[in-house]
């Protein structure tokens, strides 16, 4: 008691961690003791302040998300409406010394009346700091009016008002059009599918010596075939011998498909300078197409795909993805983890090819290796069928020859 | 050339029957001592229009409102006299569900014009159906009308509406609003069923009452007016209800309390605070508050005095309100 301020003397957990009720949670330093707060109920921890801060009390120090939605919303710094924010009184060993702060650890959210919701969503307020000083603690108008005149700068005068040290804003991308549905598939896949990845290597050097072949004959065959071309053809040929990846998972039953329907994702320019956009035509029956065939149909997709000529009957059907990051990966052995394109299965990435030594019959030699990553929903596929599925790719893709059988 | 001179509510009520009357030879009146005139609404009435015109009937509500329903089918329409409106509860049946439905029931292909009325409200030191306030139970009805004037001039132009409407309409008011004086014109003029009346303009919050009510709130904005700027709404028919007009009230002082007179339990306020929240949420700034009678018999004698909604019960809510 009698306490004004406390420092921060250590977490007792990581930033995101899941914590159960009165776990022990931080350790603060008063001017008299050093005491362990413990956790004041179950969720995800978002710190607020770090070690060595000194707070006074009652200000908040973190804030603990229900669900893992909602902590990666408050670390994306969005309203976090939900999270109950823990502020202490460290004499007791207690969190909270205050009818209002109670309130909002119990209740978990934050109480304000509706029409203080409304003034606050319309001047884009976050009421997580507004203290309430209705009835129990709740914000009311005017609690809502006295944040925003206090507020350091509308959003709207940024250019005039921002110095050195605050935020200030670019660009604003409404989340709208192709940045409103690509945000809501990728939160609908990583939501929904037991996402889980494998990684591996092909040594594609005789796939690129292939490709020379080809190239030098682009006259002929009236194009510069692409390496995509050939992965298309590996994926599909993989699918032959391990079905179960061609598949598509909805309403609690798994569809093996029997042709190869290649969805091909298509990076695009955004709309303005900082967006970018996202599209996946389908290339169809690539089980019975060859090298040539693939190519010239990759090109006609990607070519409409730019001009904002896909019909959505270009982008239907797709049977697996493949996610090539060829184009703008970085020149190192790099792969990423994409998300699934539901009900799909399998995304396939494959990245670019690096030159790096590898061992081969003891020795170590420079070989043309070209790093592959696999996104699969463990739903409903398992690991030993992706590993079929990982050495299928790995045999194509390093004897390209197999292709043609 | 409208001429305005200050009459008592009740006579009021009386000028609008002897205008509907001397208007419409169709419209009449059948109750309990009406030719005596016992309430000041009919004194005189039968020896204007006679005992045809205006009927004494038995002490049988069922009875009468089945004779009333029987002549409005025949073409004329009635005017049912209950004195306490408590007493219509006898005729349940037929005022509840009979005479409400009626036009609903017969393929909307007939009208039921009639009007039911009676005095109501606490603090008389009677009580049960000499004070009870039915509005909350008749509007739990579909299809039947209830209004309730809070000033003579509201009196004469909604009793008006209630005989030229076509359907049941129970006109209500309170019984120590009855010696209540206002202007009122002479003219024939009607008040529409179903728009409500802002009867104090204020800013800071809302005050929803009916009949004596209005009255008691008008009392309180007076009084704190340098404090807080309270806004008196009159609903003046709890069927059809206006919610616009208390919307837009809302809009402005973004609190609301309502005081009904009727019991708290699924009575009229509760319904317009359910409403208020469905329709009015994001306007509102507090929960809305309501000032009713306790969910307790009325208890008549003097203890009426510490069950009633009275000008301090308000004034605490409105300051609680907006605290």
């Amino acid at each position: 008691m009698g306490m004004s301020e406390g420092t921060i003397v250590g977490w007792a957990v990581a930033e995101g961690t899941l914590v159960e009720r009165d776990q022990p949670l931080v350790s603060i330093e008063t001017e008299k003791v050093t005491t362990e707060l413990p956790a004041p109920s179950r969720g995800y921890v978002h710190m607020t302040a770090k070690v060595g801060d000194v707070l006074a009390v009652e200000k908040s120090m973190g804030q603990i998300a229900d669900t893992e939605d909602e902590y990666r919303s408050l670390v994306a710094g969005g309203a976090s409406p939900s999270a109950a924010r823990f502020a202490s009184e460290p004499e007791k060993g207690r969190v909270v010394a205050d009818s209002e702060v109670i309130t909002r650890a119990t209740c978990g959210r934050i109480r304000a009346s509706g029409l203080a919701k409304v003034i606050a969503r319309q001047n884009q307020l976050d009421l997580t700091p507004v203290v309430g000083t209705g009835p129990g603690g709740r914000i009311v108008r005017r609690d809502v009016m006295e944040a925003l005149a206090s507020r350091t700068h509308v959003v709207a005068e940024v250019p005039q008002t921002a110095n050195a040290g605050t935020m200030r804003e670019k660009a604003r991308i409404p989340l709208t059009g192709m940045r409103k549905v690509i945000a809501e598939r990728m939160l609908t896949a990583k939501t929904t599918a037991a996402h889980t990845y494998a990684f591996f290597e092909a040594d594609v050097g005789k796939l690129l010596a292939a490709r020379q072949t080809m190239l030098a004959r682009e006259e002929e065959l009236g194009t510069r075939v692409s390496l995509l071309a050939f992965q298309v053809r590996a994926v599909a040929v993989a699918c032959r011998h391990v079905p179960i990846c061609n598949s598509t998972l909805s309403n609690d039953v798994i569809t093996v498909w029997d042709n190869v329907n290649v969805g091909i994702a298509v990076a695009l320019p955004g709309k303005g300078e900082y967006d970018s956009g996202l599209v996946v035509p389908v290339l169809r029956n690539a089980q019975a197409k060859g090298i040539l065939e693939i190519d010239q149909e990759i090109k006609e997709l990607v070519g409409r795909a730019r001009k904002g000529e896909l019909s959505a009957a270009d982008m239907a059907d797709g049977t697996i993805t493949l996610s090539s990051t060829g184009g703008f990966a970085p020149g190192a052995w790099a792969v990423s983890t994409p998300l699934l394109n539901l009900p799909q299965v399998v995304n396939f990435q494959p990245g670019s090819p690096i030159e790096k030594p590898v061992a081969v019959d003891g020795q170590m030699v420079l070989r043309s290796m070209l790093p592959c990553g696999l996104s699969f929903d463990h739903r409903a596929v398992d690991g030993a069928p992706i590993g079929r599925f990982a050495n299928k790719l790995i045999d194509l893709l390093s004897n390209p020859e197999l292709m043609l059988l | 050339m409208t001429n305005e001179r200050e009459i008592s509510l009740t006579e009021a009520i009386r000028e609008a029957i002897v205008e509907e009357m001397q208007r419409d030879e169709s419209v009449y009146m059948l109750g309990i001592c009406i030719q005596a005139g016992t309430f000041p609404h009919t004194k005189g009435l039968c020896d204007q229009f006679g005992s045809r015109r205006v009927v004494d009937t038995p002490l049988a509500e069922p009875g009468i409102v089945g004779c009333a329903m029987g002549s409005a089918q025949e073409g004329l329409r009635p005017i049912v006299d209950f004195m306490y409106s408590g007493f219509s509860y006898f005729a349940g049946s037929e005022v509840f569900l009979q005479a409400s439905q009626y036009h609903f029931m017969h393929g909307s292909q007939l009208p039921l014009p009639m009007v039911m009325m009676g005095t109501c409200g606490v603090g008389r030191r009677v009580a049960n159906e000499h004070a009870t306030l039915p509005y909350g139970a008749l509007i739990h009805h579909p299809a039947i009308k209830v209004c309730m004037p809070s000033t003579p001039k509201d009196a004469k132009g909604l009793m008006k509406a209630a005989i030229r409407d076509n359907n049941p309409v129970f006109f209500l008011w309170h019984i120590n609003t009855m010696m209540l004086k206002g202007m009122v014109p002479d003219e024939d003029y009607i008040i529409p069923l179903g728009v409500a009346d802002v009867k104090r303009q204020g800013t800071d919050v809302t005050v929803l009452a009916s009949g004596l009510q209005v009255q008691n709130a008008l009392k309180v904005a007076e009084q704190l007016k340098d404090e807080i700027s309270i806004e008196v709404v009159d609903p003046r028919s709890f069927e059809p209800f206006d919610c616009e007009t208390l919307l837009r009230s809302i809009e402005k002082t973004s609190r609301l309390v309502i005081v009904d007179e009727d019991w708290e339990r699924a009575g009229f306020a509760a319904e317009v605070s359910a409403q208020i929240m469905e329709k009015g949420y994001d306007l509102l700034d507090a929960p809305v508050k309501r000032v009713c009678h306790p969910n307790m018999p009325i208890p008549g004698g003097y203890i009426d005095a510490y069950t009633l909604p009275t000008p301090e019960r308000i004034e605490a809510a409105v300051r609680e309100i907006c605290r």
